[in-house]
C-alpha cells in the first residue's frame, strides 16, 4: 500500500503547515498551468474562508469540531493500486463496479465501455479531451467555502468520464470510490467529473465505501461535478455506505443545458458524519431534473443534505423528493431551496420531505424554501416530521399484526415509497443492516 | 355458548363517558344491528370490542369472548381469536401493498393458532379471487393499502380484508356510510357470502338502508351509552320511519317522571 502523503494541521497556523503541500502532491507529475492555478486558488480560498460555525448561515445545524481539532494532523493518503476486496459484496452483487478509486489510485476497465472516454484527469490531459477537463474545471465555481477549498487545493487527481455526441450508452456504469484509514487522521479527496456531449444518455451509479476503524479516524473530502449538454439525458445514483468512523463531505455540483434531463438519486445510509451538498443549475429551457433521496440515521450520527436548485432559464421543470429515517440519538438534517430567476418563467418545482421519527431522542430537523422572482410559476414545497402514527399501529394490531411487526411494516413502507422511484434495480437490498428492527414477540 | 357476552360494559375517554352499561349476548351465526343517532356510543362500543387501548373501561366490565374474557386482551390478540373490525375510516398505508400487509396478517394468524405459514404467491392468487367477488379490481392487490382509493373502494377493501381473515366475529362499523347504492350492494354480497352458522356479525349503523341487503336477526337502539331498545328487524323500520327524535321524548319523560318522585 505505498504511495505519497502529506499532512495538513489544520489548526490557526493552517497557512504554515499547507506550504509546500501541493509539491508533495505532485510526486513527479508536472500540472500544466491551469491545474496548478486550481491547487494555488483552492489554497488561497482555504486561508482565507473562515470555519463556518453555529452562527453560520447553513451550518447551524452541523458540528465541525471533529474536523477543526487543533490535536489533529490530516494526513492525505494517495495509493498505488485499488483492492477489488475491500468493495462490499451487495455493491459487488447488484452493480459490479469497473472503475474505481482507492485513496487516489485509479482502476478503469477501459475495454467494458468501448464508446464511453474513461480516463483519470492525468491521463485525460494527454488527450484530446484535455481540453474539456481544463476548460470546465477551471469555469467551475468559486470554493464558496473551506472544503470545496480543500477539494481544490488538494486535486491531485480524479475520474474523468466522457459521453460523446448522441452516444446512447445503455449499459450503465459503475463506480467505486474506495477511502482507506487505517491509520488515523487520514485524509482522501475523490474527485469525478461527467460530462455528457450533446443529445447523449447514460446511466452512471457511484458508491462510496469507507473502511477504517478507528473513531473519526478518516476525513472524505469529495467532489462531483456533471455536466450535461444540450438534449444530454443522464441517469445516476450515489450511494454512501456510512460507517462509524468516517467524516465525509460531499458537494456535487449540476449544471444542464436546454432539453436536458437529470435523475439524480441517492441514499445516505448512516455514517458518523455526512455532509452532501447539490447544487443543481438549470441553464437551458425544457429541462427536467428528477430528485430522489433517502437517509437512514442510526446510532450518534449526523447525515445533512444541503440542495439548491437555481431555475435560471423557463420551462424547467424540478421534482425533489427526499426522506429521512431517524432512529437512536441521530441527528438529520435537509435544507432544500427552489430558486426561480427571473428569466425562469414557467418553471415547475415541487419538493418534498418526509422525515420519520423512530425515537424520541432522534432529531430531524427540515427546511425547505422557495425563492422566486418570475411571476408566472407553479412551485410547491413541503416538509412532514413525525413518529409512525398510533392510529396506524392500531389499525395493523387489529389485522392480528404485533405493534413491533406494524412498526417495521411501516418503516419498510416509508423508506420504500423513495426507493421504488430510484429507476435501480436492487437498491433495496442495500438498507438491510441500516434499519434496528425489533421483533419481540409477545 | 353464546359467543360474544358483554356484561355492564362502561368506558370513558378523557374524563368523558360514553358507554354507561351494555349487556348485549351474540351467539354464533347471529347478525345483530346496532342503530342509533351520531354520538350515541356505537362507534366506541365498536373499538372497545376490536381493543382499541384509548379508551379507559371500568374494571366491573366484561367481554367474554366463547366464555373468555377478552377485555385487557391487546387488539391483535384479539384478532387472532377471530375479532375483526371493518373500520368507519380506513387509514392509509403509504408504501404497503395489499397484498404484503394482508399476507403478514393472515400468517400472524394462522401462527397463533399453530397453522403452517400460507406462500405469498398462493396467497395473492386468494386475494385477488377475493378482490373480484366484492368488485375490487384485482390489480389493487399490488397497490398500497387504501392509499389513493375513494371512499367506496377503501370499504369494499375492508371486507376484502375480512374475507381474507375470516373472524368468527365481525364489526361492521358505519360500513354504509358514505356509500352510493352499487357499492353498498357489493359491500353486502359480501358480507352475507360469508354468513355462516358460525360466524356472527355486529353491523353499526346510523340508518336502515344496509339492512334492506343485510338482514339482522336482532336490533339494538343505542341512545346515550345505553341500549334503549331491542328487537327484530321491525325496529329497524320503525326507526326508518320515525326517526331518533322520539327517543329524547322518551328520556326527558322518564327523566322528569324520576324528578317527580324525588
Amino acid at each position: 500500500m505505498k504511495g505519497s502523503s502529506m499532512t495538513i494541521n489544520l489548526n490557526d497556523e493552517r497557512k504554515l503547515s499547507l506550504l509546500g503541500a501541493t509539491t508533495h502532491l505532485r510526486n513527479g507529475f508536472v500540472y500544466p498551468d491551469w491545474w496548478e492555478h486550481i491547487l494555488r486558488n483552492g489554497l488561497d480560498a482555504f486561508e482565507i474562508l473562515p470555519i463556518p460555525h453555529a452562527k453560520t448561515e447553513d451550518w447551524r445545524e452541523t458540528n465541525l469540531a471533529p474536523f477543526f481539532n487543533p490535536q489533529r494532523k490530516w494526513m492525505l493518503k494517495i495509493q498505488k493500486q485499488t483492492h477489488e476486496e475491500s468493495i462490499p459484496q451487495n455493491i459487488k452483487n447488484t452493480f459490479s463496479p469497473s472503475v474505481i478509486w482507492e485513496n487516489g489510485a485509479i482502476n478503469i476497465k477501459a475495454d467494458t465501455f468501448p464508446s464511453v472516454f474513461i480516463k483519470s484527469f492525468r491521463d485525460a490531459l494527454q488527450t484530446q479531451w484535455g481540453e474539456i477537463v481544463h476548460k470546465k474545471l477551471v469555469s467551475g465555481q468559486e470554493p464558496r467555502h473551506i472544503f470545496e477549498a480543500i477539494s481544490d487545493m488538494l486535486m491531485h487527481n480524479g475520474i474523468f468520464l466522457y459521453i460523446p455526441k448522441a452516444t446512447f450508452i445503455e449499459k450503465p456504469i459503475h463506480i467505486a470510490i474506495i477511502s482507506q484509514g487505517r491509520d488515523t487522521d487520514t485524509m482522501d479527496v475523490p474527485r469525478i467529473f461527467i460530462y455528457l456531449e450533446d443529445n447523449a444518455q447514460a446511466t452512471i451509479t457511484v458508491h462510496y465505501i469507507a473502511d477504517t476503524t478507528e473513531p473519526n479516524s478518516l476525513w472524505i473530502n469529495t467532489k462531483e461535478q456533471i455536466y450535461l449538454s444540450k438534449n444530454a439525458h443522464l441517469k445516476y445514483l450515489n450511494s454512501i455506505q456510512g460507517t462509524d468512523n468516517a467524516l465525509r463531505f460531499l458537494s456535487t455540483s449540476v449544471e444542464i443545458e436546454e432539453d436536458g434531463s437529470l435523475n439524480y438519486n441517492s441514499l445516505h445510509l448512516s455514517g458518523q458524519f455526512i455532509r452532501s451538498e447539490i447544487d443543481v443549475e438549470i441553464k437551458g429551457e425544457n429541462v427536467t431534473t428528477q430528485i430522489n433521496g433517502l437517509t437512514i440515521n442510526q446510532g450518534h450520527h449526523f447525515s445533512e443534505t444541503q440542495q439548491l436548485i437555481q431555475h435560471l432559464k423557463g420551462h424547467g421543470i424540478s421534482r425533489i423528493h427526499w426522506r429521512g429515517l431517524g432512529q437512536e440519538q441521530s441527528k438529520t438534517v435537509y435544507r432544500g431551496k427552489i430558486y426561480i430567476a427571473p428569466d425562469a418563467q414557467k418553471s415547475d418545482s415541487i419538493q418534498q420531505f418526509k422525515g420519520l421519527s423512530l425515537s424520541d431522542q432522534a432529531i430531524i430537523d427540515a427546511k425547505p424554501q422557495l425563492e422566486i422572482y418570475a411571476d408566472d410559476v407553479r412551485c410547491t414545497h413541503g416538509a412532514t416530521v413525525g413518529p409512525p402514527p398510533p392510529d396506524l399501529i392500531y389499525y395493523f394490531q387489529t389485522r392480528g399484526i404485533h405493534p413491533n411487526k406494524a412498526r417495521n411494516l411501516l418503516i419498510r413502507g416509508f423508506v420504500n415509497r423513495v426507493l421504488k422511484e430510484f429507476p435501480f434495480d436492487g437498491v433495496e437490498d442495500f438498507i438491510d443492516g441500516y434499519i434496528n428492527v425489533s421483533e419481540k414477540k409477545k | 355458548m353464546s359467543l360474544l357476552e358483554v356484561k355492564n360494559l362502561k368506558a370513558s375517554i378523557e374524563g368523558q363517558t360514553i358507554l354507561k352499561g351494555i349487556h348485549l349476548t351474540i351467539n354464533p351465526g347471529e347478525v345483530h344491528a346496532i342503530m342509533g343517532p351520531n354520538g350515541s356510543g356505537k362507534s366506541t362500543l365498536a373499538q372497545i370490542l376490536a381493543g382499541n387501548e384509548n379508551y379507559e373501561v371500568s374494571s366491573d366490565s366484561e367481554i367474554l369472548l366463547r366464555g373468555e374474557n377478552i377485555i385487557s386482551m391487546p387488539p391483535e390478540e384479539r384478532t387472532r381469536k377471530g375479532i375483526f373490525i371493518a373500520f368507519q375510516y380506513p387509514v392509509e398505508i403509504p408504501g404497503l401493498s395489499n397484498t404484503e400487509f394482508l399476507h403478514t396478517a393472515v400468517n400472524e394468524i394462522r401462527n397463533a393458532r399453530g397453522l403452517e405459514p400460507i406462500d405469498i404467491w398462493d396467497f395473492e392468487k386468494q386475494l385477488k379471487g377475493k378482490m373480484k367477488e366484492i368488485g375490487l379490481d384485482p390489480s389493487f392487490s399490488e397497490r398500497s393499502v387504501n392509499e389513493g382509493f375513494s371512499g367506496g373502494e377503501k370499504k369494499r377493501n375492508e371486507i376484502v380484508q375480512m374475507a381474507v381473515l375470516e373472524p368468527i366475529l365481525s364489526i361492521l362499523d358505519e360500513t354504509d356510510s358514505g356509500l352510493d347504492i352499487d357499492a353498498l350492494k357489493s359491500v353486502a354480497e359480501g358480507v352475507n357470502r360469508m354468513r355462516s352458522p358460525q360466524r356472527s356479525f355486529i353491523v353499526i349503523t346510523h340508518y336502515q338502508r344496509l339492512l334492506n341487503y343485510i338482514r339482522p336477526d336482532f336490533v339494538h337502539v343505542l341512545y346515550k351509552g345505553r341500549i334503549v331498545r331491542s328487537g327484530g328487524f321491525e325496529l329497524a323500520l320503525e326507526l326508518e320511519q320515525k326517526g331518533y327524535d322520539w327517543l329524547k321524548t322518551e328520556e326527558e319523560t322518564e327523566t322528569s317522571s324520576v324528578g317527580a318522585i324525588s
